[in-house]
């Protein structure tokens, strides 16, 4: 199935440009590969922490951020993110079935994915985050 | 049937009465009399004692009763009695909280039936008894607690092993994902082959180890023996990525020597999950020093012990957390129906500094 990143790759259009956070080495390098060839622009971060030091250099179109990492997980980055008035849709990707609760949604997470989600699912997801 | 109609025939009045007296004694029951036609009640000695009133003091009226119920209790008393005297119920049943004279709350079984009626057949006279059923009440309660505390620890758990299991089902479902997408004759996708194969490989070893602990956790009975370094490494596996994930470090050290255990893998792994558990969200509730949390096994003398010690909050004493967080059980209180089944022990520390517990289980055999 072509994802309408890969679309607009095909008309020249840019690329949705995504920062993906997961302190999973191997998940982070799976979902950048991907990801990447469904037409996404992936950058990754370890952590909230990096997410927002990159979030602050740098123009991303979307976020799909693990809920549950050392240092500041996805609550603190989402918390982060509002302080610094930084908007960007943010899709949380959660091993957790408990966090679709709202409770996140709350915290302006656009969306909540249960892992594991359909690659299909994911991109979906990703580009539906982006006209809210 | 016979002989016993005979045999109360020939007794007296006064005998019968005081044979009555002496069975309502023997199975501490109180009665009460109530005459609903001007809501006046006779309660006998018993009844008054069981809620520490003097008998010749106590007023014999309904308020007597009514004002010493629990507020929360009071209409459902009403209630039943209202069904009984209304000929829904064959008799009144009611457990009910009433206050005792220093002000505490104890467990009263109710019981009472329509003991006379007006020409109308409208109930007139309603008796019954009172049987003080605290200590077994408050036993119900505590095994109810337990078994929530118990509850508790395995939603937890429940929890922490989807996570455990998520992780590594999402990188298998994208590398196979990236592997379906491969032109099986292009060189170029080699590394792509490498990179994919290998991350499906690391993770399905990962949710492997987790499984295999989960069956052992599962497991009842079995033979009372295994080896607690394997133990070890499975609660490590099990808790390892959530306590990361929490920004905790987990040490785990193994000194046991191969050592045995004389407890079934299941209830020597439970006791390991109960431990770490419990460190976690001592942990959680607040750290009072580096989050960190250590997990030893060793000889000592004549045990193989367990330690587990973290910085989080300490354990209250069962009293004390009553009141605030009564669902909550310490490790002591979990483990020690497991531990001592196989002659072990458990102790605990838990002051400014955080908690120690030790299970200590008695040395057999040599090593495995």
């Amino acid at each position: 199935m072509m994802s309408s990143a890969e679309g607009l790759a095909m008309h020249t259009v840019p690329p949705i440009r995504l920062l993906v956070v997961d302190d999973e080495q191997v998940l982070r390098r799976m979902l950048d590969r991907v990801l990447t060839a469904k037409g996404f622009e992936v950058k990754t971060a370890v952590d909230g922490h990096e997410a927002m030091a990159m979030l602050k250099t740098e123009r991303f179109d979307v976020v799909l951020s693990d809920m549950v990492m050392p240092k500041c997980d996805g609550r603190c980055l989402l918390e982060a993110m509002r302080e610094a008035h930084i908007t960007v849709p943010v899709v949380m990707l959660t091993g957790y079935t408990d966090a679709s609760d709202g409770s996140l949604r709350a915290l302006e997470a656009v969306a909540v994915l249960g892992k594991p989600s359909p690659v299909d699912t994911i991109c979906t997801t990703l580009e539906s985050a982006l006209h809210r | 049937m016979n002989l016993t109609r005979r045999f109360l025939d020939e007794l007296t009045s006064a005998q019968l009465l005081e044979r009555l007296d002496l069975a309502l004694e023997g199975a501490n029951l109180g009665i009460w009399d109530w005459d609903l036609r001007d809501n006046s009640v006779q309660f006998d000695r018993r009844w008054c004692e069981m809620l520490g009133l003097d008998h010749i003091t106590t007023p014999m009226v309904l308020d007597t009763w009514s004002a010493r119920v629990h507020p929360d209790d009071v209409d459902g008393c009403y209630r039943d009695i209202r069904a009984h005297l209304e000929g829904a119920t064959p008799r009144y049943e009611n457990v009910h909280r009433m206050r005792y004279a220093d002000g505490r709350w104890i467990y009263i079984l109710d019981r009472g039936r329509i003991a006379g009626r007006d020409e109308q057949g409208n109930p007139i006279r309603f008796t019954g008894t009172h049987l003080d059923i605290t200590a077994i009440e408050l036993a119900e309660q505590r095994a109810r607690m337990e078994e929530q505390a118990r509850l508790q620890v395995l939603m937890t758990f429940s929890a922490t092993l989807a996570h455990e299991l998520n992780t590594p089902l999402q990188v298998i479902g994208l590398a196979a994902h990236d592997l379906a997408r491969l032109d099986p004759s292009a060189n170029g996708d080699h590394e792509v082959v490498r990179e994919s194969v290998e991350a499906i490989d690391i993770m399905a070893n990962r949710a492997g180890r987790i499984t295999s602990a989960l069956r052992t956790m599962s497991m009842q009975g079995g033979s009372a023996e295994c080896r607690l370094s394997d133990s070890l490494a499975q609660a490590a596996d099990l808790f390892r990525e959530r306590f990361e994930g929490e920004g905790i470090g987990l040490s785990v050290v193994d000194e046991t020597e191969g050592r045995i255990v004389p407890a079934t893998p299941g209830d020597t792994l439970r006791t390991l999950v109960f431990l770490l558990d419990a460190a976690l969200r001592a942990m959680l509730a607040g750290a009072t020093g580096p989050r960190q949390v250590h997990l030893t096994g060793y000889v000592d003398a004549a045990a193989l012990v367990v330690a587990c010690a973290d910085t989080g909050v300490p354990w209250a004493s069962t009293a004390e957390r009553a009141v605030t967080e009564q669902w909550s059980l310490s490790p002591v209180e979990l483990l020690g129906p497991i531990v001592v089944r196989y002659g072990g022990q458990v102790e605990a520390v838990s002051d400014h500094e955080g908690n120690r517990f030790q299970v200590r289980f008695p040395l057999v055999g040599g090593e495995a």
